[in-house]
């Protein structure tokens, strides 16, 4: 027997208790036909349960996409933990940290004979002298250090095929938590005294921040006329060859470890510079302007620090160093601050709240006490 | 009751605890600016003039200083937070420094950077030893007039 309940103002047909089995029977009050017993959820009912299961995955959502990028963090810092060794065991072989960039132009430059012929100069980014480091040695062996970076027989028949050797992925140069992992590639034309294309070179997360850019200096609080030579980072360039006059530059050798005087624990070796070749500004991707750097053997991979107004206006200088836009600034996907390799080889989360100052001292090498924060960088 | 009297003090106490938490944090900007002069004849047109905080501490509470950039008619206009937006009130050690623009030409590795040697006295630009200090107040009106060579 079925009974109608009215029960906060709707109807509901349910079956009396012990009545299973027998015939049916119009139920007093209730103009439905009998029909047999049914078991049947009302709307309400269902849409209550829809809405407790969306709370419950609404929950658990963000607790599951917090773990992925704990877990993606976790890989992201072991990388670049794996980074610091190699530069030390770099530093063992060799008796200087690597370089952060490698520059060998003659003059004429690209003429016969000259470092890089037949192209103008001998280029590289700071990530090849880490292959052989990094369990990458077959990848070191195909990259020829004697040609630049964009060296391609398709540019200059019968040149080292480097772009080939730029385009294979290297898991230890990519950051889990920057959206499109191994698959991104980047394109463009670098001109140097000739535009010479490249084309689909696998990305790095990481770069060197080897310097504060000459036109900030007195904004990191550095007296005006400080040269960049005196604030190199841990990683400086290695600038050699008789055309530099052409380039504005002067000579530069990589730091001995025993040249980074602000101590190896105070001075970055790495910062990351996430999710290119997609402009990032302030956690938005901006896909109008695609970054043309970003591959791992692209010379762009080095570059000062300037910072920037805001995490909406990217203009420089700024008090905005951290998480800002990944245009040669440090940037990451990890909420509050990037991750930085020290030259102690000790992998750090930097929060974006450091101030310019502090941010410039960790940056420096030898600063000595040119600034206050210099004389105590870990005051934020 | 007492204790819902007790349970109201108690939420009050919280929601106050929080709006303080929130509001503590960077001091606010207020507006200022002025004008730099070179030789009072002529305009150091994109020199880049910074309010060094007179206290470490405050400089670590703004999360940085105010900083502008001259323009072509000399006036600047600060920016701390966000563009123009001023500078919190408080005591500036101010420094300005003009650098020649660097050459663009075909053989650049980097279009960063550039800037060289100063324009200016090097003494207009040490911030440990200000060349001037002045007062942001909260009142203003905040202009200042330097003038350098």
């Amino acid at each position: 027997m079925t009974r109608a309940v009215k029960a906060r103002g709707f109807t509901r047909i349910e079956p009396a208790p012990r009545d299973r089995g027998r015939p049916a029977r119009s139920s007093p009050g209730c103009g439905r036909p009998a029909r047999g017993p049914r078991v049947a959820f009302t709307l309400i009912e269902l849409l209550v349960v829809i809405a407790i299961i969306a709370v419950l995955v609404g929950l658990l959502l963000p607790a599951v996409q917090k773990v992925r990028e704990a877990a993606s963090r976790m890989s992201c810092s072991n990388n670049l933990h794996q980074l610091g060794l190699a530069a030390l065991n770099y530093e063992s072989a060799y008796a200087t940290l690597p370089p952060s960039l490698v520059v060998n132009i003659g003059l004429p430059p690209g003429g016969s004979g000259q470092p890089g012929f037949p192209y103008p100069a001998v280029v590289h980014s700071w990530a090849p002298n880490f292959l052989p480091y990094i369990e990458q040695d077959p990848l070191a062996q195909q990259y020829n250090m004697r040609s630049p970076w964009f060296s391609s027989p398709a540019i200059v028949p019968g040149t080292p095929d480097n772009q080939a050797a730029l385009r294979t992925p290297v898991k230890t140069f990519i950051c889990p938590s920057a959206p499109g992992g191994v698959d991104r590639r980047v394109s463009g034309t670098f001109t140097f005294g000739a535009p010479f294309p490249y084309q689909n070179l696998a990305v790095t997360d990481y770069a060197t921040n080897s310097s504060i850019n000459p036109g900030s200096i007195t904004f990191f609080g550095y007296p005006a006329g400080t040269t960049q030579f005196q604030l190199f980072s841990a990683m400086r360039p290695q600038l050699e060859g008789a055309g530099l006059p052409l380039l504005g530059v002067g000579v530069s050798k990589p730091n001995a470890v025993t040249a980074v005087l602000d101590g190896t624990s105070n001075t970055i070796l790495l910062s990351e510079c996430a999710g290119r070749p997609t402009l990032y500004v302030g956690g938005r991707a901006d896909a109008s302007q695609p970054l043309n750097d970003g591959g791992w053997g692209h010379h762009e991979n080095d570059y000062g620090l300037d910072g920037a107004v805001s995490k909406t206006d990217r203009r420089s200088p700024g008090n905005c160093v951290i998480n800002c836009h990944n245009d040669n600034e440090t940037y990451s996907f990890h909420p509050g601050g990037a991750m930085h390799v020290f030259t102690d080889g000790s992998v750090r989360f930097v929060r974006e709240t450091i101030t310019p100052q502090s941010y410039a001292a960790l940056i420096t090498a030898a600063g000595g006490s040119m600034t206050p924060a210099e004389v105590n960088p870990n005051a934020d | 009751m007492p204790a819902r009297l007790a349970a109201l003090r108690a939420a009050a106490l919280l929601t106050a605890v929080f709006a303080a938490g929130c509001g503590g944090g960077k001091p606010a900007a207020v507006p200022a600016g002025g004008k730099v002069t070179l030789r009072k004849t002529a305009v150091p047109a994109g020199a880049l003039v910074v309010f060094h905080p007179a206290d470490p501490a405050v400089e670590r509470r703004l999360g940085g200083k105010p900083f502008g950039t001259v323009g072509d008619d000399g006036a600047f206009t600060l920016t701390t937070y966000a563009d123009g937006d001023g500078a919190p009130p408080g005591e500036y050690g101010v420094t300005v420094d003009w650098q020649k623009k660097a050459k663009a030409g075909g053989m650049a590795l980097s279009g960063e950077g550039g800037g060289g040697a100063s324009l200016l006295n090097p003494r207009y630009g040490n911030p440990r030893q200000p060349f001037a200090t002045v007062t942001v107040t909260a009142d203003g009106p905040n202009e200042f007039t330097f003038d350098v060579d």
